[in-house]
């Protein structure tokens, strides 16, 4: 049974107050003596070549301190293929991808220079459609994509628009469909949308005489920032300084470098003077990052009894004009992509594919929400097939602890068979038929989707505490706070796992020179990594503290315990306590360490240990993660068949969290998911046309407001499979809290119109088509 | 540009300035007075993270110049508190968990308080309605919309008790 102070208590955030006043400086508001203002121009075509960049006009501004083009700053960038450079050079690949910069004493004066360039580009034909990209005589968007440097697990196909092939291959595919007493076939496609956090992305930058280079930026992961600009620029990773002020939301959008690079280029052309580069929101939607667009073909094998025998996919990922962490994207979903349910033979092909369109990157669950729409549609479409219930089919297929992975891994702490029920449950699935109409003539439609992921692995983090003489802990670690409550949940495992109050411990800005390594601030990874660092460091302290007591009491280091709750006892050589004690928070009353030796805890953790690099074929292996993440949703919704809107009507998220350390931020995390997942199902849509972006504002592109989020979210935060190697068995929530929300939506829509929704978003023309088809039919 | 001189007052202190008659309430706020509490989210009257209280309505000051605003009493999220003492909304967004990244939750403050003000204790399905134009990407809105729910139903029982 739990006996915890802190963990497992619904605490409050601590940077609320500066948030609720207008007092939290975000990076937009910092504001440094001599800063100058940025302006990019952008090319206003999808792909071309440039003939000529004539920058005379701008020099020509009143007020204009630098102008820089691609030639001036060569540099490439990319996590996976260094296939891009910080400004277009010989050719643009995107609408919207910068070509000149400009630095200006008032951002005025910048936009008006930028008016002022010239650019002269000869239009090539745009690849629109990630189909047609990958067929033989398509044009390419990169000519010679296997010539730029990558990493050796992405495999770039030479003179195609394929950035990567992923391969899975797990049992014998075909003999799976050979025992197969039915097969569904089907395709499914994801429209590219945007993370559209409230903050747009921006960076301020400053170049010492030194050469040393600062910069403020709303970063997710600065380390990676940091490292990619170090081999970029070819400059130490310690002349590299990143700070990251509060974040104003990021989902994946603010993971990869967008204005820093900007804002360093025209940085080196001030003579010291700073330089703030912000994004539009037309710039952000723009040159920002997307959540690719995908197309899935889908082919799963059943049993009549339901049992899945082999399941086969060809993907292909519409990542953009510029590969970032595309190819992860790619691998994750396929990894993933039969669902959490035991299936012997499988085979999956994932294509990353160049288009002539917005960059591709993370998004809240790296492909996984997609794929969970994907695999979810076929388990309707199997239970269809079979006459079985929905819920049925998915039950007598669920992974369990001992169920075997894609990867062919044995899997533990697998919850989603509680969670699949409690989502059921939740919705009254067994009270109600899966659709029919209301009185009002509504069609109702009730739904399941449910998902895994994994996180990234190997992967690294630590932790320092510096404890202070009066009792207090300051906190310092490099997991960036993009509203997701990382500031919160590490004080509260300091504060258990010290005995000191919560009130009594802060935390420190992310700051690359200032605060400990750190690998990223994706993946829903903090609780589970920074949580085992700060419980590491804090035993660090513990260490010392009790040394230094010892050294008071005038005993034997090892005669000092430190029992739970903050006491420490001074105990003989026989382990029985003396009667001397004392407590945490009143050491420096009882002068027991004011004036020691500076107590400064230090804690890490990697998991490089426990991963067993996959077969690049196959990608079979026997662990390939620290953790993986399971959930489930239901979803109730009402379709009017005279506009074709679909309400939401209810929403129950069961999630396989392991221990809610901070319960009030799990339901935070969820509600937000849910909602996020609901925009992504029903709204959300990047529209291009022969590469142009159609719909690049806040007007066109949709996202959910309190009017489209009137919903019942029902949540279940499930702790029957605690993660042995997880802070108090904790599991990760961010990006599941909206992974099975569209597949649970569309699985919903699905059972309404008894059609299968082979598009998300779903529009209400899509619809509605299917209303009319449904009524000629029952004519 | 242009410029012209507007008095105003904000916060309840009065300003004297000389501004570009192109220069936005939002700007002006923010680059001329330092004013940094409301945000610009899209600068096209969309996302309402720029919202301020002019004459005590509502205003996506990204849409509204600061030539317009001359005579006019502003409130902005820094003015709210009374010294140390939050207003009930705001202690209201601490309390509920309404607040996650933060970026859009000034001009969702100050948007609950013009509601709470102009309606008094409107049902959740109004305030739904009334907050509309004020996005957030991170809180699926439900804490908010409760949270200034809560808070206008406390708001009345104590008038009420006066």
């Amino acid at each position: 049974m739990d006996n915890y102070n802190v963990i497992g208590k619904p605490e409050l955030r601590k940077d609320s107050r500066d948030k609720v006043t207008g007092a939290t400086q975000y990076c937009c508001d910092i504001t440094l003596t001599g800063m100058l203002h940025g302006a990019v121009y952008r090319s206003k075509v999808p792909h071309g070549k440039i003939q000529s960049v004539d920058v005379s006009g701008a020099w020509e501004v009143e007020g204009v301190r630098a102008v820089v083009t691609g030639k001036d700053v060569p540099y490439r960038i990319g996590r996976s293929i260094q296939d891009q450079t910080f400004l277009a050079i010989d050719k643009v690949r995107y609408q919207g991808e910068p070509i000149v910069l400009v630095a200006a004493d008032t951002l005025e004066q910048a936009y008006e220079a930028v008016r002022k360039v010239k650019v002269d580009i000869e239009q090539l034909p745009a690849v629109n459609d990630v189909l047609e990209a990958v067929e033989e005589n398509s044009p390419l968007v990169h000519e010679k994509l296997e010539e730029y440097p990558h990493i050796p697990t992405v495999r770039p196909v030479n003179g195609t628009n394929i950035y990567d092939h992923f391969t899975l291959r797990k049992g014998d595919v075909e003999k799976g469909f050979a025992e197969a007493d039915v097969i569904v076939e089907n395709e499914y496609e994801c429209a590219i949308l945007h993370h559209a956090a409230i903050e747009n992305h921006m960076a301020t930058a400053k170049v010492d005489a030194s050469g040393k280079i600062t910069v403020w930026s709303p970063a997710q992961s600065p380390f990676y920032i940091r490292g990619e600009l170090s081999r970029a620029l070819g400059i130490p990773e310690n002349k590299i300084r990143i700070i990251v002020p509060p974040i104003g939301g990021g989902f994946g959008g603010k993971l990869e470098p967008r204005a820093e690079q900007l804002a360093i280029a025209l940085a080196m052309h001030t003579k010291g003077r700073p330089v703030k580069v912000m994004f539009s929101r037309e710039e952000d939607f723009l040159a920002g990052t997307v959540r690719a667009g995908v197309h899935f073909k889908m082919k799963t094998g059943a049993k009549k009894d339901g049992t899945i025998v082999a399941f086969e996919s060809t993907n292909y990922w519409d990542s953009g004009a510029y590969s970032t962490i595309s190819p992860t994207v790619t691998l994750k979903a396929n990894v993933i992509l039969a669902g959490p349910y035991e299936v012997k033979n499988i085979k999956t092909d994932g294509y990353c594919v160049a288009t002539n369109k917005q960059l591709g990157t993370a998004q809240r669950g790296f492909g996984v929400a997609e794929a969970s729409y994907a695999h979810e549609q076929q388990m309707d479409a199997l239970a269809k097939a079979l006459g079985m219930d929905p819920l049925e089919i998915r039950m007598k297929n669920i992974m369990v602890d001992g169920s075997k992975a894609s990867t062919g891994e044995t899997l533990f702490s697998v919850g989603v068979k509680e969670c699949l029920q409690e989502a059921a449950d939740g919705i009254g699935w067994k009270d109600h038929p899966i659709s029919w109409i209301t009185k009002e003539g509504k069609i109702r439609g009730r739904g399941l989707g449910t998902f895994m992921k994994f996180t990234g692995t190997p992967s690294y983090t630590s932790v320092t505490i510096k404890f202070n003489f009066d009792g207090t802990a300051i906190v310092s670690y490099s997991t960036t706070e993009l509203g997701q409550g990382v500031g919160i949940v590490i004080p509260q495992i300091v504060s258990e796992e010290l005995g000191i109050p919560l009130e009594n411990i802060s935390t420190v800005q992310v700051d690359t020179e200032n605060t400990p390594l750190d690998k990223t601030t994706t993946s829903s990874r903090a609780t589970f990594h920074l949580g085992n660092a700060a419980i590491k460091a804090s035993a660090d302290v513990k260490r010392q503290i009790c040394k230094w007591v010892a050294f008071k009491w005038n005993t034997e280091e090892n005669l000092v315990k430190f029992e739970k709750g903050g006491i420490l006892v001074e105990v003989d050589a026989e382990g029985t306590p003396t009667g001397r004690t004392a407590r945490m928070d009143q050491l420096d009353e009882n002068s027991l360490i004011r004036n020691g030796e500076p107590i400064l805890g230090y804690g890490s953790y990697e998991t490089t240990n426990i991963w067993h690099k996959p077969d690049l074929e196959t990608y079979q292996t026997e662990r390939l993660t620290a953790m993986w993440f399971f959930g489930a949703n239901a979803a109730e919704v009402e379709i009017d068949p005279d506009t074709g809107k679909t309400k939401v009507i209810k929403v129950v998220a069961a999630h396989d969290i392991g221990k809610a350390l901070n319960p009030l931020g799990c339901l935070q995390q969820v509600e937000g998911g849910v909602v996020m997942g609901i925009g992504n199902t029903l709204l959300e849509e990047f529209i291009h046309r022969d590469g142009y972006l159609m719909n690049g504002n806040m007007v066109d592109f949709k996202i959910p407001t309190s009017m489209d989020t009137d919903v019942e979210i029902e949540m279940r935060l499930v702790e029957s499979s605690p993660h042995p190697e997880g802070p108090y068995g904790a599991k990760g929530i961010g990006e599941p809290a909206m992974c099975a929300t569209q597949s649970a939506v569309a699985s919903a829509v699905e059972h309404a119109l008894g059609v299968p929704v082979t598009h998300v978003p779903i529009k209400p023309e899509t619809i509605l088509e299917a209303c009319r088809k449904r009524m000629e039919e029952s004519k | 540009m242009y410029k012209k001189e507007i008095s105003l007052t904000i916060n309840n202190e009065s300003y004297v300035r000389e501004v570009a008659v192109n220069r936005t309430l939002l700007e002006f706020l923010r680059e001329d007075l330092g004013l940094t509490g409301a945000k610009e989210g899209c600068n096209e009257g969309e996302c309402g993270a720029c919202t301020v209280l002019v004459d005590g309505k509502p205003v996506n000051s990204c849409l509204m110049l600061a030539v317009e605003a001359d005579g006019s009493t502003i409130l902005t999220i820094e003015g709210l508190a009374d010294g140390d003492k939050l207003h009930p909304l705001q202690q209201a967004f601490i309390d509920e968990g309404a607040v996650q990244c933060g970026f859009c939750t000034p001009g969702m403050i100050m948007t609950g308080k013009a509601i709470i003000d102009e309606y008094g204790n409107p049902s959740e399905q109004e305030i739904r309605k009334l907050m509309e134009g004020n996005l957030c990407r991170c809180t699926g809105y439900t804490r908010v919309i409760k949270t200034v729910k809560k808070t206008a139903d406390s708001m009345v029982e104590n008038s009420d008790k006066k």
